[in-house]
């Protein structure tokens, strides 16, 4: 399946309560078999802050321009691949309730 | 980790859109779109990428998009943007690069290999298209 | 110090040179000064300002991770915005590029009598051999030293014997000259500021940093480039605008024409200072046909992923070439449709006005960026500087088309 496909895609937990759209996919590079797997998921949050890196923690400021695109909240989320019961072809479906599977973040970030 | 030292990348900010360079690092093309698989045991991996304008048509959509991937699919011989499996790739940071040459990869940028060889190395001082 | 350091300031000097003082800048400050004289002068100052910050982070970028301007812009804004970006920045160098020719032409018919338009043909093949046949570097530093000569201009600032205290009373009153009105202020201060801070400055100087080379090692001489040429760029406006503030603005005398903006060196130095003025002109738009339809071809290579420049042979960079030269081919044949270049020029720098801050923010938002700069990424005065010109940047963009309108071209 097509990655710009993916993204975009709503993701829904086991009860059918729609978490937001996937807006990015976090991948490692497993260098023992060369394959690159999707490990985490990033529901919510704005497009652009996504686009501009935001919401991924790499892009930090200007302050203002942070402040504006990011808004007061964040809404962003991380869920493991593992909780991942099927990609596609119209939404990414959990096996998992949406409090155990969503983490901020900001804590799956320091996995990364 | 902090964000100087992560070991994955994002799929939109580190993958699509980003160059790619070919063997010798010569720019070749961009990422246009990633191809992923789910495995057997449930996990998704990329499987591997296109280059070319009738795989970045689809992306931009509209009549734009649109004339974008026919002007490419009518370009190429065989099929427009075809996959490049992920072996291909050597190395993905700090930038993308190809194991191969351009010269050993027939069917990427077409269109720079035939105005290469039949128009610019024609004109005296255009030099060799060949690496 | 060897030869090579010795010039090492000249990518700087010709991205500014291109930037400042090309055809358009030579018609926008000689307009100016004979209406404003030195009204919009803190115009200018903060155009330099402005386009230094940008013009070193992109250039800290390139020199970081060889990427350069337009390579960011596709990455942050996506395929489509990075789309519009590059037809905005494509319609306005193509037109650019055709004032430019003209005036490499103008140049020829200074010296000669003749026409320009049959120069254009001439100076389009003139163009297409040097860029062809010479290295980048050659190039860069033919036309970054013999452009210099505009300092002509500074001269006969000195010449004329101006009342100094008028030509600083000027400077310091940000407010429109007795008769004109506060619209037409604003529009000929967008219009500077297109001129004056143009995106394609940017991409120039960050692909040819990429073209030189630049590493991690060689901010010092990135910075060199930024601080020795734009400021001096900046410097030879002011002195155009203040020329034309002597010459034309006690006699009532208004710039239509393209002639009309050496007639004060004329006055100040005679044939001599003529002979350097041409030279100049024809330095300053060589340079800067060279730089826009260079960052055209850069924008778009950079936009598809093409290998771009004169790193390699051409037929290695293929695609690039072709469009590069379809443009020059494109533009050649627009000048000589006989279409106006000073109209030409101003809807251009109006429009490239209003893509400035698709321009700057990939920019300012990979300078940003954690991964991809690491240690080198922007501090405070670098993002207070660059939010702010970003700002103002949003305002013109805004501002600029209302005001096209409403003044009619400034004419109103």
């Amino acid at each position: 399946m097509r990655g710009s496909d993916l993204l975009g895609l709503p993701v829904v937990d086991v009860s059918g309560a729609v978490l937001g759209p996937l807006r990015d996919l976090r991948i490692d590079g497993d260098e023992r078999d060369g394959r690159l797997t999707v490990r985490w998921l990033v529901v919510g949050g704005r497009e652009w802050a996504h686009r501009f890196g935001y919401i991924d923690g790499r892009t930090r400021g200007p302050w203002l321009l942070e402040r504006l695109l990011r808004g007061s909240s964040d809404s962003a989320v991380a869920v493991a691949a593992s909780a991942v019961a099927q990609w596609g072809p119209d939404q990414v479906l959990l096996s998992e309730p949406a409090g155990a599977a969503a983490v901020p973040v900001e804590t799956a970030a320091r996995t990364w | 980790m902090s964000p100087d030292h992560r070991s994955t990348r994002s799929l939109r900010l580190d993958l699509l859109d980003q160059q790619v360079l070919d063997g010798t690092e010569r720019p070749v093309g961009r990422v246009d779109e990633i191809e992923l698989e789910a495995g057997q045991d449930g996990t998704l991996a990329v499987t591997g990428f296109r280059l070319g304008g009738a795989a970045l048509g689809r992306r931009v959509g509209g009549a734009v998009g649109h004339a974008m991937t026919g002007t490419c699919r009518r370009l190429a011989d065989d099929e427009a943007s075809p996959l490049l499996p992920i072996e291909s790739l050597k190395d993905w940071s700090p930038r993308l690069t190809l194991h191969r040459a351009l010269s050993e990869l027939p069917e990427v940028a077409g269109l720079e290999r035939w105005l290469g060889k039949h128009v610019v190395s024609r004109i005296p001082g255009g030099g060799d298209a060949r690496v | 110090m060897s030869t090579s350091k010795l010039f090492s300031f000249t990518l700087g000097t010709l991205s500014a040179i291109g930037g400042f003082i090309d055809i358009g800048d030579l018609v926008a400050d000689a307009l100016v000064g004979a209406r404003f004289g030195l009204r919009l002068a803190w115009v200018t100052v903060l155009a330099v300002v402005g386009i230094m910050c940008y013009a070193e982070m992109s250039g800290r970028i390139a020199a970081v991770t060889k990427r350069p301007a337009f390579d960011l812009a596709r990455s942050r804004l996506g395929p489509r915005y990075g789309l519009v970006a590059l037809v905005g920045a494509f319609l306005v160098t193509g037109l650019l590029v055709m004032a430019e020719l003209s005036g490499i032409a103008f140049s020829f018919q200074l010296l000669t009598d003749i026409s320009y338009l049959f120069w254009v043909p001439v100076a389009g093949l003139v163009v297409a051999l040097f860029l062809w046949a010479l290295p980048f570097e050659i190039l860069e530093r033919i036309y970054g030293i013999v452009g210099l000569s505009m300092l002509v201009f500074v001269v006969a600032v000195w010449q004329l014997h101006p009342d100094w205290g008028h030509l600083w009373h000027s400077a310091t009153t940000p407010s429109p000259t007795p008769g004109e009105t506060w619209p037409i202020y604003a529009f000929l201060g967008i219009t500077l500021v297109g001129a004056q801070m143009t995106p394609y400055e940017m991409f120039f100087f960050s692909s040819g940093g990429v073209e030189h080379g630049w590493g991690p090692r060689s901010f010092a001489e990135m910075r060199t480039n930024v601080i020795v040429g734009f400021p001096l760029g900046g410097l030879l406006a002011i002195a155009i605008q203040a020329v034309a503030l002597v010459v034309f603005y006690p006699a009532g005398i208004q710039v239509e024409h393209i002639t009309q903006t050496v007639l004060p060196v004329v006055v100040a130095l005679g044939k001599v200072g003529l002979a350097f003025a041409a030279v100049g002109i024809f330095a300053a738009t060589f340079g800067a046909t060279m730089e826009t339809l260079f960052a055209t071809g850069y924008d778009i290579a950079q936009y598809f992923g093409w290998s771009y420049g004169k790193l390699q042979p051409p037929a290695q960079a293929a695609r690039f070439t072709a469009v590069t030269a379809s443009l020059l081919f494109v533009s050649v044949a627009l000048a000589l449709t006989t279409l106006n270049p000073i109209q030409v020029t101003i809807v251009a720098v109006v429009f490239s006005a209003m893509l400035l801050p698709l321009a700057f923010l990939p920019v300012l938002l990979v300078a940003n960026d954690h991964v991809v700069m690491g240690q080198y990424r922007n501090g405070k005065l670098s993002n207070a500087i660059g939010v702010v010109t970003l700002g103002v940047s949003c305002l013109i963009s805004v501002a600029a088309p209302v005001l096209l309108v409403y003044t009619r071209g400034g004419s109103g």
